[in-house]
């Protein structure tokens, strides 16, 4: 039986490098142009609201993680496929047995992974499209850095394109 | 000038590494206030005019965008925008066309299609504000200083060569030509922003830096057009940053040039 499972703040964690440069690009551009228009905007750009407008940035890409849930994720093996995504689209809590699905495995290496939906530094959710050499599907699901196996799960009611690390058509059979 | 210069081009040198291991991420942006970080490193900070009506310079580069589509008709046959965005995509994602998935392709010309209207106005605001840290330093500080001793045309070019080979961490890194580490896309930029600073030079002239910047925002938000209608095979030739879009900056340039020859030069 092989699952992973992880939270938006794990998420937001891996993100936190690329927010913070966008914060850092932000705040030297906010201090370039308080430079060069420091006599009409003085009064306007105060260090305080220069802080409220940061803050309220960073608040905002907070919030954008709260409309992921709290765990998402997939368990496959023993029979059962289980999806737990429930964000940009990929649904929560669908339960298959295996039998019912046909699978394909793709290694990871060969295959492009493109999306519509989230992207981060750790993992891809949503609409997932996989391509490669004989190989071209599409679904939603999540797919997770240092993954070395892509699932491509077909079954009754949709297609789910699940990756991440230790997944392995061996760890999946038990 | 010399602080200007080392600022200007040190910081996305410094900058490259974290561009280069950090994708994505928002360094790009930094980048392109370079030039005014420069400015206010050599102690030369203005404080530019801001008046509503330069901003009709970003819709100006419609023109260049309309003679790089004429300039590649008669070689090309228009190919829609699927194939433009399918190979975007191919060369973006370092995959053969064939490999890019049909639902991508038409939700990025259906999103591109449909939106643009509705963000126009963001796209007006978010790439003027953007290329105003770029314009500060080019034209509103470089090209005037030299336009002292070389007369308006001759600061465009120079000044022109000295922007094209500022982007080359950038270009370095796949930004207009989509490969990375391809050396030709250092000359091919350097001559392109040669060509095409007369143009900008005129815009400056005529609208200020607020000007100059609208109209570098409208290229920037403006040159995918041409990707409705063209493929970007080969790169270095059918793309707004390839030879194309450069030989189309020569006539509207040479009307610059014939025009701003004519301003006196800067006290």
């Amino acid at each position: 039986m092989y699952e992973f499972w992880v939270s938006r703040w794990e998420l937001l964690a891996a993100d936190a490098p690329l927010l913070a440069s966008a914060l850092a690009a932000a705040a030297v551009i906010i201090a370039v142009l308080y430079a060069i228009f420091r006599i009409r905007w003085r009064k306007v750009l105060t260090p305080p609201r220069i802080a409220l407008v940061a803050g309220t940035i960073a608040l905002a890409i907070f919030l954008i993680y709260l409309t992921a849930p709290e765990r998402m994720g997939f368990a496959v093996g023993g029979g059962r496929l289980a999806v737990y995504v429930g964000w940009w689209g990929a649904p929560y809590g669908r339960e298959y047995g295996l039998s019912d699905c046909a699978l394909e495995w793709v290694n990871a290496s060969s295959a492009h992974v493109m999306r519509i939906g989230y992207g981060g530094a750790r993992a891809a959710v949503g609409w997932l499209m996989v391509s490669g050499p004989g190989v071209k599907a599409e679904g939603y699901g999540i797919f997770v850095r240092g993954a070395e196996w892509i699932l491509i799960a077909r079954c009754p009611d949709g297609t789910y394109v699940l990756g991440a690390p230790g997944l392995s058509p061996e760890t999946a059979r038990d | 000038m010399i602080r200007f210069l080392l600022v200007a081009f040190g910081l996305p040198w410094l900058l490259f590494p974290l561009m280069y291991y950090q994708v994505p991420g928002a360094w790009p942006l930094l980048v392109m206030f370079a030039p005014a970080l420069g400015v206010l490193a050599q102690g030369e900070a203005y404080e530019p005019e801001l008046r509503l009506r330069d901003l009709v310079a970003f819709a100006y580069p419609l023109a260049w965008v309309a003679i790089a589509a004429a300039v590649t008709a008669p070689f090309m046959a228009p190919a829609g925008p699927e194939a433009g965005a399918r190979h975007l995509l191919a060369r973006a994602l370092g995959v053969p066309p064939d490999s890019v998935p049909d639902t991508l392709v038409e939700f990025v010309v259906r999103y591109n299609l449909l939106a643009a209207p509705l963000l126009a106005p963001v796209a007006l605001a978010a790439n003027t504000f953007l290329a105003f840290g770029e314009e500060y330093g080019w034209r509103g500080y470089l090209t005037p200083r030299l336009a002292r001793r070389l007369g308006w045309v001759g600061a465009s070019l120079v000044v022109g060569a000295l922007w094209g080979l500022w982007h080359a961490p950038v270009l370095l890194l796949g930004h207009n030509y989509f490969q990375k580490f391809w050396w030709p896309s250092v000359p091919l930029f350097t001559l392109h922003c040669t060509v095409a600073s007369p143009t900008f030079t005129w815009v400056y002239l005529r609208h200020g830096v607020v000007g100059a910047a609208a109209f570098h925002g409208g290229v920037n938000a403006f040159a995918g057009i041409y990707f409705l209608l063209y493929p970007p095979e080969p790169p270095w030739l059918w793309n707004p940053a390839g030879l194309a879009g450069t030989l189309a900056w020569a006539p509207l340039s040479l009307y610059a040039a014939l025009r701003v020859r004519q301003a006196p030069r800067p006290a």
